[in-house]
């Protein structure tokens, strides 16, 4: 079986024992992921990959103290979003959430400026919201972590997390529901 | 129902759902929430685009990285590890006090005062400072190694300088035994 068939907990384990093949498979898993959550944080290209290679080494790390009960992704975005912080940049954040150009292959033009649509929404919304709203928004929306993971990694309360998370969900419906090139705004 | 009241019932169906890609089938399952869907074509919209969007954007995050990403985090992350392996001793505060009060008890048999103690009370006080002595020198020296070899990690025989073996703590080794 090759790295890439493997679930993140088999990798994990691997790379516990001294695969480092195994973690440069989990790298290349989330790099996205986690270069999206850079976004946030730091405005220049250069920046976010320098941010992006300390959380990946940080993990690295941290590895054998990772007890593997939760999803690796919520763990690693974890890392992220305190060593991003730390970093004291959480107002940075001001371009497109999302490069439409790096789309899956198979999205449709339909799709694309959808997606267009959706990572300006996203960002629109995003500005009435407090740093640590925006930061749980953007873990829940982009990278799909429960509302349980977002407690864990951001440390907040499960009511605290989910109060964020709704109101950041609300502005977005609204925001899209306003947006032009869909229909928006008419009635 | 108001278009408010549809936002929220369904920020609480999806809470249930837990799964975006399933979210527009149980809003239309969901008696109230499929009546304002009908007669609502604003809410029809956004729910559409809320859906497609958010799923767009986790696969767009879902994404493999590009090769040279990746290598650029490896060879990170080699560079990393291998700098730490060669760093020098760390000279940590309480190296030096251990060893001044380690000196300082080796020196006491040749003090006055010892030798005024072994008068009052016998051999008895050679014995206890010579166990002390072994008792505090044992530990300095368990503690000097445990601190200093926690910093470094192993080595491949081909000395790439990557390598991550099981957790260690001082001598010892908490994982797998290596093969």
């Amino acid at each position: 079986m090759s790295p890439g068939d493997e679930n993140d907990g088999a990798l994990v384990d691997r790379a516990k024992s001294g695969a480092v093949e195994a973690f440069s498979e989990l790298v290349s898993r989330h790099y996205r992921a986690v270069a999206g959550f850079a976004r946030r944080f730091f405005r220049r290209t250069e920046d976010r990959e320098d941010f992006v290679q300390e959380v990946f080494l940080r993990a690295y790390k941290s590895l054998p103290g990772y007890s593997g009960r939760g999803r690796f992704i919520s763990w690693l975005l974890a890392i992220a979003y305190h060593l991003g912080i730390r970093s004291g940049r959480a107002a940075v954040q001001q371009e497109a959430l999302l490069p439409v150009t790096e789309l899956p292959a198979d999205t449709s033009p339909e799709d694309e400026a959808l997606a267009a649509v959706a990572a300006e929404a996203v960002r629109d919304a995003m500005k009435e919201l407090t740093p640590p709203q925006a930061a749980c928004l953007e873990l829940y929306f982009f990278h799909s972590l429960s509302y349980e993971e977002v407690a864990a990694g951001t440390g907040y309360t499960l009511n605290t997390v989910r109060s964020h998370i709704r109101r950041g969900k609300q502005r977005l419906m609204d925001v899209l529901g306003e947006d032009p090139r869909f229909g928006g705004g008419e009635a | 129902m108001t278009c408010r009241d549809f936002d929220s019932r369904l920020f609480d169906l999806e809470e249930r759902v837990a799964d975006t890609a399933r979210l527009r089938g149980a809003a239309a399952a969901d008696p109230d929430i499929a009546a304002h869907l009908a007669e609502c074509p604003a809410c029809r919209r956004r729910l559409e685009l809320y859906c497609r969007s958010r799923l767009l954007l986790v696969a767009w995050s879902a994404l493999a990285a590009d090769p040279a990403e990746v290598a650029g985090v490896m060879e990170r992350i080699r560079r990393e590890t291998a700098l730490e392996e060669h760093r020098p001793l760390v000279l940590r505060a309480w190296i030096p006090v251990g060893l001044i009060l380690i000196v300082g008890l080796a020196a006491l048999p040749f003090s006055s005062v010892f030798s005024y103690l072994k008068q009052a009370m016998g051999d008895i006080v050679s014995v206890t400072v010579s166990l002390a002595l072994g008792f505090a020198l044992t530990a300095y020296i368990f503690l000097v190694v445990a601190s200093q070899r926690g910093r470094a990690g192993d080595k491949d025989a081909g000395g790439s300088g990557v390598r991550m073996g099981p957790l260690r703590i001082g001598p010892w080794r908490i994982g797998p035994r290596r093969v």
